[in-house]
């Protein structure tokens, strides 16, 4: 059974070097599949070889299928993982590798094209009795037909690409006229960035909580459920803090993994695999299936003591014994905070540049999962996700402080990050409560928060530069324990 | 990176910092701070117009997307000058009053760096 020798990861950033690292501690080869421009980063470092698939536009790199898929063959890949992103829920990818004879990490093509049109997951969960908001899916070219089926579900009114995903092809209806002038603008969005032209409409739920149910299929065809997280923590769609377990009543959280047993039972699934949920007062509601790693899969590792990314691998493999040998009980709080080269000061502005030097938390505890070092440039191409923080405690407050030192913790000089911003959040009371719902951004922080005041005077700082030029100034422990007097 | 012990006032303040050019960055007590020193400008003759910027920088780096004018055209107030997309962001530049434009330093689809100066505007 065991065929895979060599992995190719199909990724980059935190992700392509997390994968690599699961790979190597199994005594498996790895290759890097990266664009060029790419060289200077923790995966392309680490990897233990690297072929380049293409230029630094993506478009002709990272997401174009025949690259990766001769990429992985010349370096003699027997399987690849997509990481999340990218090609990571591309039906096409998929089976462009089942074709040449490469193992995908992953679902099988077919269940990537069921999960990967929303249109068609909502269906199924529809027949399965497992709750969704009330929408509506036919198609028409007609704009009054939209008006007509808008109005029956009662506004507002989210308009939904059917492949749309990461915030793309979505946007928020209040009335008629926002439907109107909307519906165009998404049709035209789609025209370029998706292949699948159809669009739908669904209830948008106001100031709910988003959760999720991490589910795995092991090889065998069992589906384990490894608990919740809360992620209502976004900004436009985005995700910036997540946590395990989220803080639901019992009930819920057994409704939804009941779903969730419900829902992939009979589906020949494979591999790891999100279900999102909206949940208000009381209720939840199916938002779609993920059909990958997701970036906040740290947090369920944290809590049950597992790498999903080691089980994914052994799933390809075909064993399923290693998810039926333990017995995976959660255990304490895990949180998770992205670390986003933007300017919390400046609008979230996106500020890309080099990294001058970094200083990274740990202790017990800490986990943080990164892509780039001193030294190394941030690319305005690709997302401006730089790492992530992971703690875990005993207790989600223990957690928060522990959060809070870790990102105190945190030095970077180079890029504008967000540790600000996040720092600011973990002090808010909502937060504490726990009872974020996903408009808490754009309802508090509109446009970020207000630049902390600069702590010294400018001949203060002067003192300070002027000591780069003359070397003396380092600190000299063993003057200054002398001096100090201590 | 430098872990420094500064004496100030004959207080000890403990900080990292690095120094990149004339910019230092520095992390005391928990936090980060980019510190640009101030420019010390000679007293403008002409206050009325010094809060109007006419030369256009790119605040991150990026790609020129949009570029509608040429050098030498005339602009209104509000016209978009230049869309410069980032990490899945655009950025717009709108001329901030009526104007022609002086000089154009970057092309459409350039990639740019922070900083860098990308036009020159001549208000009236």
């Amino acid at each position: 059974m065991s065929g895979i020798k060599k992995i190719a990861v199909a990724a980059r950033g935190e992700i392509a070097k997390r994968i690599l690292s699961t790979c190597h501690q199994m005594g498996l080869d790895t290759v890097l599949l990266y664009a060029s421009g790419d060289e200077k980063n923790e995966a392309f470092r680490w990897a233990r070889e690297r072929v380049c698939i293409g230029p630094e536009d993506p478009r002709k790199s990272y997401l174009n299928i025949p690259a990766n898929v001769e990429g992985a063959l010349s370096a003699g890949a027997h399987a690849i993982h997509p990481g999340y992103g990218f090609l990571s829920e591309s039906a096409g990818f998929a089976k462009q590798c089942e074709k040449k004879g490469l193992i995908f990490i992953g679902p099988s093509s077919s269940a990537l094209a069921l999960f990967g049109n929303k249109i068609s997951a909502r269906s199924v969960c529809e027949k399965k009795g497992i709750p969704v908001l009330p929408g509506w899916s036919g198609s028409s070219q007609n704009l009054q037909t939209y008006v007509r089926q808008a109005e029956r579900i009662g506004y507002p009114v989210m308009i939904k690409a059917a492949d749309g995903g990461g915030g793309r092809g979505l946007r928020l209806a209040h009335n008629e006229k926002d439907l109107k002038s909307l519906i165009p603008q998404v049709q035209s969005e789609i025209q370029k960035s998706f292949s699948n032209k159809e669009i739908f409409l669904e209830k948008y739920l106001e100031s709910a909580r988003h959760m999720e149910i991490q589910v795995f299929v092991s090889a065998d065809g069992e589906v384990h459920i490894f608990g919740d997280r809360d992620c209502s923590l976004q900004r436009r769609h985005q995700k910036i803090i997540e946590e395990a377990p989220s803080n639901l009543p019992e009930d819920i959280k057994q409704q939804m993994k009941e779903a969730a047993l419900s829902l992939l039972s009979d589906l020949n699934y494979k591999g790891a695999g999100t279900l999102e949920f909206l949940f208000k007062e009381g209720e939840f509601f199916f938002l779609e299936m993920n059909t990958r790693l997701q970036v906040e899969h740290t947090v369920t590792e944290m809590i049950f003591g597992v790498d999903l990314v080691r089980a994914q691998i052994l799933t390809a493999l075909g064993q399923p014994a290693f998810l039926a040998d333990r017995v995976f009980t959660p255990s304490g709080h895990s949180i998770q905070c992205r670390i986003c080269a933007e300017d919390p000061f400046r609008q979230f502005l996106p500020g890309g540049g080099r990294l001058l030097s970094c200083l990274w938390p740990d202790g017990p505890g800490k986990r943080v999962d990164k892509g780039f070092e001193q030294g190394d440039p941030i690319s305005p191409l690709y997302d401006s996700l730089l790492a992530k923080l992971i703690v875990w405690d005993i207790s989600r407050s223990r957690a928060i402080e522990k959060m809070k030192t870790a990102l105190a913790e945190t030095i970077i000089f180079g890029c504008t990050v967000n540790i600000p911003f996040l720092k600011h959040i973990l002090f808010h009371p909502d937060f504490i409560e726990g009872q974020i719902t996903v408009d808490f951004i754009e309802k508090n922080f509109p446009k970020g928060m207000s630049p902390l005041p600069f702590p010294f005077k400018p001949d203060f700082m002067g003192h300070v530069l002027n000591s780069f030029k003359s070397s003396g100034f380092v600190f000299n422990p063993w003057r200054d324990f002398l001096r100090d007097g201590k | 990176m430098k872990f420094l012990r500064v004496e100030w006032k004959n207080q000890i303040y403990s900080l990292w910092a690095e120094k990149d050019g004339e910019t230092l960055w520095i992390h005391y007590q928990g936090s980060t701070w980019k510190w640009i020193p101030p420019v010390k400008t000679p007293m403008s003759s002409d206050s009325s117009v010094s809060n109007i910027k006419e030369s256009i920088s790119a605040p991150m780096p990026g790609r020129i997307v949009e570029l509608p004018f040429q050098k030498g055209f005339k602009v209104k107030k509000g016209e978009v000058l230049l869309v410069l997309s980032a990490m899945k962001m655009e950025y717009t530049f709108k001329a901030e009053a009526e104007g022609v434009i002086e000089d154009i330093l970057c092309q459409s689809g350039d990639q740019v760096e922070a900083d860098q100066v990308l036009m020159r505007m001549k208000y009236v």
